[in-house]
């Protein structure tokens, strides 16, 4: 069993309090979502559990050895192909290349991993990503807007894929501002807010609702005062 | 582990300036070939000595380089994820740029080296501080970079001159003029060069919408920027030595000249900021040569004529070609 605790987690940038006191606690064996506004602090709190940033609080990664992390807008090293940028990241893990896992796991994102990476659209680039991710069996999966760019049919395999691989005791932290998708995967739901965090267990339907009253309110009274 | 990993580094590096240097145009890689050639002759045959002055200077020179080595967030991101891998490559690129110092003496490698390897190890441990905290403030003055002014060289530029009134005010108290000149050409130089040769995206220069709008707003830009960066030290300068005005208007001036001149060799090569450099400098030299003999000193303006024709053909181009791919 892996497990993630976070306890009194407080990061500021500058003057800027971007997350307050949070305390959360992850299992293995479940795909968990993180929702918030633009700028709520997500992608902070994954670089805080990847160890890519000083905060305040404690972290406790229980049996987690290896992270694997998806930033929303990945970093693609020049004038190399996509099959070398995995082959890179495997050795950097001290991982063997199992091609035929490579090859069967891209039957599914259909990359042309021949190609220079640099090249790849935007889709395309999470997509590989996301592929030298899989191939390195991580304790811990953070997956930053992994929806994001990607066309309809790679969405519902990179769902299909996350669902086969919590079975895998692999503890998984997904944000994404789709929230039809990550209910669809996910058995917890985390939204962060104002600094602070907390579990939702209503349903979508009741979810969407609530932002669209909201949305509706807000743009309402907008116009009633201009 | 580490071991491993910085052969992975080098491994990427080779493959990557392999498969760079296959796709340079040969006359660019031909011009380039020479000057490297050219400068690893000069730093071979150049008797510096080694005192404790230069070896203070290469361990300077070597910090400044370190200090512009800056990795992109999602790159840093990456390179965490993985055992060591951050720390070897921030090893493997400070390493490299040692190289250079090899060519003039062993000791002077030594030196570099004992400056990378503590920057490297004191870089990996400590988390640059985000300035967010500073507001951006909007520039008149700079509408093209305005960015780059207020958060990156906010603080470069006034400690350049807090630099350059400092060392006057010594060379005041010794009266020596030459310091105080050098100082201040040398120090506007280093401000100007660091500041312009920043590379904008293609999608940046196309909100000009033409050529000629475009050559008109740099070059305001860039005497604006130059006079912004040469006039104060230039004002502290006059009551400390009056008798020497011409002296310190003509350096001004010079300043002015050498902007513009860099402007136009910025864009006759964009977006290659490399070649840009490399001509920027070779020019200075020639012009240096030129000014041995009159007959020289004479074709001084045509080469700016020259430099201005590439410069006005180069935009002119690069505005009608993405014209064309509109469609």
């Amino acid at each position: 069993m892996r497990e993630l605790i976070i306890e009194s987690l407080s990061k500021k940038y500058g003057d800027v309090r971007v997350l307050e006191n949070l305390n959360l606690r992850y299992r293995s064996g479940t795909i968990n979502g993180i929702i918030g506004k633009n700028g709520a602090g997500k992608s902070t709190l994954f670089n805080c559990i990847a160890r890519n940033t000083p905060y305040r609080g404690k972290i406790e990664r229980k049996n987690i050895e290896s992270i694997g992390m998806l930033s929303a807008n990945p970093y693609m090293f020049p004038r190399i192909t996509g099959y070398e940028f995995i082959r890179f990241c495997l050795s950097a893990k001290n991982r063997r290349e199992n091609r035929q896992k490579m090859l069967q796991l891209n039957r599914l994102f259909e990359l042309p991993l021949d190609k220079y990476a640099e090249n790849y659209s935007t889709g395309m680039l999470k997509k590989l990503h996301l592929l030298a991710l899989f191939l390195q069996e991580n304790d811990l999966l953070l997956l930053d807007e992994p929806f994001n760019g990607l066309d309809i049919q790679s969405s519902a395999y990179l769902s299909e894929i996350l669902k086969q691989m919590k079975h895998s005791d692999s503890l998984i932290l997904v944000s994404s501002h789709d929230i039809s998708h990550l209910l669809r995967i996910s058995g917890t739901l985390t939204t962060l807010e104002n600094g602070s965090a907390y579990f939702r267990t209503e349903s979508l339907s009741d979810i969407e609702k609530e932002f669209q009253r909201e949305a509706e309110e807000r743009v309402k009274n907008l116009f009633c005062i201009t | 582990m580490i071991i491993n990993q910085l052969k992975l580094i080098i491994l990427l590096k080779l493959t990557t300036l392999k498969r760079s240097v296959r796709e340079i145009p040969p006359v660019h890689l031909i011009l380039l070939s020479i000057f490297a050639l050219s400068t690893s002759w000069f730093l071979l045959k150049a008797d510096i000595p080694v005192t404790g002055k230069s070896l203070s200077v290469a361990a300077m020179l070597q910090l400044l380089v370190c200090t512009r080595l800056k990795y992109p967030a999602n790159k840093k991101e990456l390179l965490n994820q993985y055992p060591k891998l951050y720390p070897a490559s921030l090893l493997t690129d400070t390493l490299l740029t040692t190289l250079p110092f090899l060519f003039a003496h062993i000791l002077f490698w030594f030196v570099a080296i004992a400056v990378a390897l503590p920057y490297t190890l004191l870089s990996v441990q400590k988390e640059r501080k985000t300035a967010i905290k500073l507001p951006a403030l909007p520039s008149p003055f700079f509408p093209k970079s305005a960015y780059l002014w207020h958060s990156q060289f906010r603080v470069f530029l006034p400690a350049v001159w807090l630099f350059i009134a400092a060392i006057s005010v010594i060379a005041r108290i010794h009266e020596n003029f030459n310091l105080a000149i050098v100082v201040y050409n040398g120090g506007v130089f280093v401000s100007v060069i660091t500041v312009m040769l920043q590379k904008e995206g293609s999608d940046f220069i196309g909100i000009y919408l033409n050529g000629s709008r475009f050559r008109k707003r740099t070059t305001e830009e860039t005497l604006v920027s130059a006079t912004i960066f040469a006039l104060p030290p230039a004002v502290l300068l006059l009551p400390l030595f009056p008798s020497e005005w011409p002296a310190i208007a003509l350096s001004f001036l010079c300043i002015l000249l050498i902007s513009l001149n860099l402007l136009w060799i910025k864009y006759i090569f964009y977006p290659s900021m490399i070649l840009a450099s490399l001509f920027f400098f070779v020019g200075i030299a020639v012009q240096a040569a030129l000014t041995i003999s009159q007959y020289g000193l004479a074709l001084i303006p045509f080469y700016h004529l020259g430099l201005y024709y590439f410069f006005k053909k180069r935009t002119h181009l690069y505005f009608t070609e993405n014209e064309r791919t509109d469609y």
